[in-house]
């Protein structure tokens, strides 16, 4: 009787403070997702995922020796690096990248706001020393788990869980946490990082529309020897740069509308939900409730900043040399969080100067955004192991 | 300075110069692909005998 006492009682006994605070993340980011519609389609899944793998005994991870069903999704999905590199295709079905072929010269400005990601890697490696869980790091992994947090910087999901699951697994949860709710946040977070840069003349800075006409043809062989192109200058981000123009050149060939309407819908919705379930799993109290997470989350924060000012300063500097002026905010519009970011920049021109219209420009440079993030991210993987073997 | 941090900032020249790099050799495409494929690329567009 004891021992069936026991036994009912064995989850209660288990239980402890650090697990209901884990509960509360969990809500909170269900909260966030349901209330605010904060990245929904992730901060929900990854909500539950963080409440199921806290409650007593992590049955959700192993179960009588075995693995459970977190445990084979992450071995299958994560571990494999296949769910971050499906999304890519479903990514690349999504884009349209016919604006940023109108006006490539925006192209420069997904380039500028990419900063954010070495200037966090930079901040990451400096702050290591006051932060007892990175002070004894090993440098190399040190290195690492610097490039994973600044890979936030990407805003761009799928790049910063891809780099994120190559070279810091442990940290994927509040990685995940960060690069999701931040980019839901753009509209919050590049408003004041550009008023403190710009002046309210630059703000209101009024730009022509000079548009070209693009061929189908342009759209069909950019995806093909775009993908050429990038395998030869990082051949590691063959499988971020490949499979996202796949997808895009499944999307753009005008003859598998089938395949893109799945690689959008079916495909996307299938894989994300796993996918956020999965990375919540990893979201033990032990791991997520230490310091780290709180530099994770500030650092990633960090990243968002500079990506703004980066872009801002960029176009800003372009201005000294150009007759025909840019609007500043258009560099801000080089991150990849499309497209919400273009969204603010032109919200800010027009309440400025109502007849400030720089929406085709600043979607240009999103698009850009997009490109140049997931370039970031394949250099990220190519340069780092080049530099533990060079430096550390 | 700790040689974590010489690669740190490596990383950061290094990295932003090809992130540059890479996306002008992309401006560089989108360029010639704009100038060798005009008008339409279809057979819709094409002039008819």
């Amino acid at each position: 009787m004891q021992q069936v006492v026991s036994a009912l009682l064995e989850g209660l006994n288990a239980l402890q403070w650090s697990h209901c605070i884990m509960f509360a993340v969990g809500g909170i980011l269900i909260f966030l997702a349901v209330r605010k519609n904060y990245e929904p389609m992730l901060l929900l899944p990854i909500g539950f995922g963080a409440i199921l793998v806290n409650l007593p005994l992590k049955t959700i991870l192993t179960f009588d020796g075995a693995d459970g069903v977190l445990q084979i999704l992450f071995n299958a999905g994560i571990l494999t690096e296949l769910f971050p590199v499906l999304i890519f295709i479903a990514v690349g079905a999504m884009i349209d990248f016919t604006p940023l072929f109108k006006m490539p010269i925006m192209i420069f400005f997904g380039a500028a706001a990419q900063f954010g990601i070495f200037a966090t890697i930079t901040g990451v490696v400096f702050l290591s020393r006051y932060v007892p869980q990175f002070s004894g790091m090993d440098p190399a992994e040190l290195l690492k788990l610097a490039a994973s947090v600044g890979i936030i910087g990407a805003a761009d999901g799928p790049t910063s869980i891809f780099v994120a699951s190559k070279f810091a697994r442990d940290y994927l949860g509040p990685i995940s946490v960060a690069a999701y709710s931040y980019m839901a946040l753009v509209p919050i977070i590049q408003p004041p990082i550009i008023r403190l840069l710009t002046t309210k003349k630059e703000r209101a800075m009024k730009m022509a529309y000079r548009e070209s006409d693009v061929s189908r043809t342009v759209k069909i062989l950019f995806p093909v020897l775009a993908t050429i192109v990038a395998g030869i200058i990082a051949p590691i981000s063959v499988p971020l740069v490949g499979l996202l123009m796949f997808g895009n050149l499944v999307r753009e060939s005008g003859v598998l509308e089938r395949l893109s309407q799945s690689a959008q819908n079916e495909l996307a919705n299938l894989v994300t939900l796993l996918l956020g379930i999965t990375i919540g799993g990893t979201m033990t109290a032990e791991k997520f409730l230490t310091p780290a997470t709180l530099v994770i989350l500030g650092m990633g924060l960090l990243a968002f900043v500079f990506d703004t000012a980066g872009g801002v300063l960029f176009a800003k500097f372009l201005n000294l040399f150009l007759k025909t002026k840019i609007n500043p905010m258009i560099g801000a519009a080089g991150i990849s969080a499309f497209p919400m970011s273009a969204r603010v920049v032109h919200k800010m021109a027009q309440e400025e100067d109502f007849q400030t219209y720089i929406l085709m420009q600043a979607v240009s440079a999103n698009v850009s955004g997009q490109l140049g993030s997931i370039m970031a991210g394949g250099l990220v993987l190519a340069l780092v192991p080049v530099l533990i073997a060079n430096f550390l | 300075m700790s040689p974590t941090m010489q690669a740190s900032l490596f990383l950061m020249a290094a990295g932003m110069g090809t992130v540059f790099l890479s996306l002008a050799v992309f401006f560089v495409l989108i360029a010639l692909l704009k100038k060798f494929f005009k008008n339409g690329g279809s057979a819709e567009n094409s002039p008819r005998g």
